[in-house]
């Protein structure tokens, strides 16, 4: 207690494992990727790319090392049924080939156990289905003792996390539930150096006399997560924008990227 | 209150003393309140010996007490939080050892900015180390390095200075007492040999603890410990001189209403009617600080954070108001800059 100093936490964020989301320009704002010891939240309207962003995370979180990837696994816990495991499978398909293409078949090292084909992305995903917020509960509870058992684990993603939260009628009873849930997260976070990354709806809301459209669970939530994302959709332009909201690091700022059939790029 | 025995050279026999016992004058307090009148008719002593002996233990007792509210006049250091348009709105109220603040707002108004530069601009001072207990892994030590650069600090500098900002990280309410008694039994003088010599504590922030005890069941746990850090607070920075900043939300009160009405007495949604931020505000009338009623009261100086709303949400600009103070009226804004050097 009372021994480590800013030094040390600075030495650590240096160190602290990221996952390049593959547009360039917010993997840079970002210093390199998602970080892990924060909770990263990517909140927008249906159809806006939050559930593309954490399939491409859960693939790019298995990146192999000679690449500088983490070469990890990642867990996907679902609540509204937005999974898709043949998106993933294309997904995971067009990143083998570009890898391949890339690097050549032979640069791979075999003794480095480096394999990356479309099967071992796949089997690097673990698969949760939770209908309702007790099934959520359990599921995050449990989460450190998979943790425990398989090292391997360095990204949770909860898509979406509002969604079964949300039909708690108890404001009281809401904001305990969030808290408790964003606690072990954070607490998984810092312990074992883990990317969390949730996802949150829209919702309207009355304020100064006029509906305003704002991240569903309100101001408490908000104070919770460490980082905020917006993400939204230009019609006319055909790409999407992701809005950096809230962060301890960098002042607001919007990032376009395009969603392709092999995933998420920026805008070069 | 000493007790009168113990001075010598009053001249007082036993046999006077148990007199005074009797009529329960114990102490030097009680015999100097005891009127000349009534002293004589106790012990038949002459006026002028009475007053010689109320002369002794006053000269004693009053000029002890002067000294002591001398001695916390000189030792209350300033500090500052050198940012100057802030300073010069707490002009009449500055950030001094002992002082409690709390910075309140919304979420994403720059509240952990600003206690990000207040750290930095405090160990820069060189006024001791600073303690920065972080609740929800929002402290960065990247940002603190990118603020030092922005500075133009050399290398080693940065170094040492981050050297002075000790951080603990929390994830539980009952952990946050076990930090500042760990404080409190810190040497009292400045033994700078010690190494550790904590003159400042941000708190960053409350409500991500104690929200987490909003249930039924674990409401009446939150109190307490609520409670018991607030009496802690008030001894460190009246025994220790140690300045203290919290973090506080600001929240909707038609939000929270359900809870208004659960927690505390029905009438007092009046209370916080009157209580919240003036209806001229950008951020609307509702907004009042969470932690409830009893934590209203806690700080001695409250201010608020809030982003512009007529300005692109881009901008960095903030405004700051004192929402509630002890020493100055209340209601002066200010407005401040987050940029990448810290906040201005």
């Amino acid at each position: 207690m009372l021994k480590t100093t800013c030094f040390d936490i600075w030495r650590q964020e240096i160190e602290t494992p990221r996952i390049v989301t593959l547009c360039k320009e917010l993997d840079d704002k970002l210093g390199g990727g998602i970080a892990a010891g924060f909770i990263t939240e990517f909140c927008g309207g249906p159809g806006c790319g939050k559930t593309q962003m954490c399939f491409q995370l859960c693939i790019n979180v298995q990146f192999p090392k000679c690449i500088g990837g983490l070469q990890s696994k990642a867990i996907y816990l679902d609540t509204n049924q937005d999974f898709s495991p043949t998106r993933i499978l294309e997904l995971a398909v067009s990143t083998e080939k570009r890898f391949q293409r890339l690097l050549g078949k032979n640069s791979f090292d075999p003794s480095s156990k480096c394999d990356f084909t479309a099967n071992s992305i796949l089997a690097g995903i673990n698969y949760i289905y939770c209908e309702n917020y007790l099934m959520l509960q359990t599921a995050v509870e449990n989460i450190p003792e998979m943790v425990r058992k398989d090292k391997d684990i360095k990204l949770i993603v909860i898509d979406s996390f509002s969604f079964p939260i949300r039909v708690i009628e108890e404001v009281a009873e809401r904001t305990g539930i969030t808290y408790n849930l964003l606690t072990i997260l954070q607490h998984l976070t810092m312990e074992y150096k883990i990317v969390v990354v949730i996802t949150n709806e829209l919702t309207t809301r009355f304020n100064d006399n006029e509906w305003k459209i704002c991240p569903a669970l309100g101001d408490s939530h908000a104070h919770k997560i460490n980082h905020r994302i917006i993400v939204s959709k230009c019609n006319e332009q055909k790409y999407y924008m992701a809005l950096v909201e809230k962060s301890n690091m960098m002042p607001q700022v919007a990032i376009p990227f395009v969603i392709k059939h092999n995933g998420i790029r920026g805008i070069s | 209150m000493t007790d009168l025995r113990q001075f010598d050279g009053l001249g007082l026999s036993t046999y006077l003393m148990r007199k005074l016992q009797r009529k329960g004058i114990l102490t030097r307090y009680e015999l100097l309140m005891t009127s000349n009148e009534e002293l004589i008719n106790l012990t038949s002593l002459p006026e002028a010996t009475i007053l010689e002996i109320k002369q002794k233990l006053g000269e004693d007792y009053f000029p002890r007490q002067q000294s002591l509210v001398a001695n916390r006049l000189t030792h209350r250091k300033l500090y500052t939080t050198g940012i100057e348009n802030l300073d010069s709105l707490l002009a009449r109220t500055p950030l001094k050892a002992g002082s409690v603040w709390e910075i309140c707002g919304k979420s994403g108004a720059g509240k952990t900015q600003l206690c990000h530069t207040i750290a930095v601009n405090f160990v820069s001072q060189s006024h001791g180390t600073l303690l920065y207990i972080d609740t929800k892994c929002d402290f960065s030590g990247t940002r603190i390095m990118e603020i030092l650069r922005c500075r133009n600090v050399p290398n080693d500098e940065c170094g040492h200075l981050m050297q002075n900002i000790l951080v603990e990280r929390i994830d539980k309410a009952e952990d946050i007492c076990p930090i500042l008694e760990k404080v409190a039994a810190q040497p009292k003088a400045d033994n700078e040999s010690d190494g550790i010599n904590i003159k400042m504590i941000i708190i960053d922030a409350l409500p991500a603890i104690f929200f987490t005890l909003r249930t039924e069941t674990d409401r009446l746990k939150g109190k307490f410990l609520l409670t018991q850090l607030n009496n802690l607070i008030y001894m460190l920075a009246k025994e220790h001189q140690i300045a203290i900043i919290y973090v506080n939300l600001l929240v909707n009160i038609e939000e929270e209403q359900q809870l208004a009405e659960d927690v505390d007495i029905p009438d007092c949604t009046e209370l916080y009617k009157a209580r919240t931020v003036s209806p001229n505000s950008t951020c609307g009338a509702n907004m009042r600080p969470a932690l409830g009623e009893y934590w209203y009261r806690a700080p001695h100086l409250r201010l608020s954070m809030e982003q512009h709303v007529d300005f692109t949400s881009m901008s960095g600009e903030r405004t700051v108001k004192i929402l509630r103070s002890c020493y100055s009226a209340a209601g002066g804004n200010c407005n401040i800059h987050i940029t990448p050097a810290g906040v201005y």
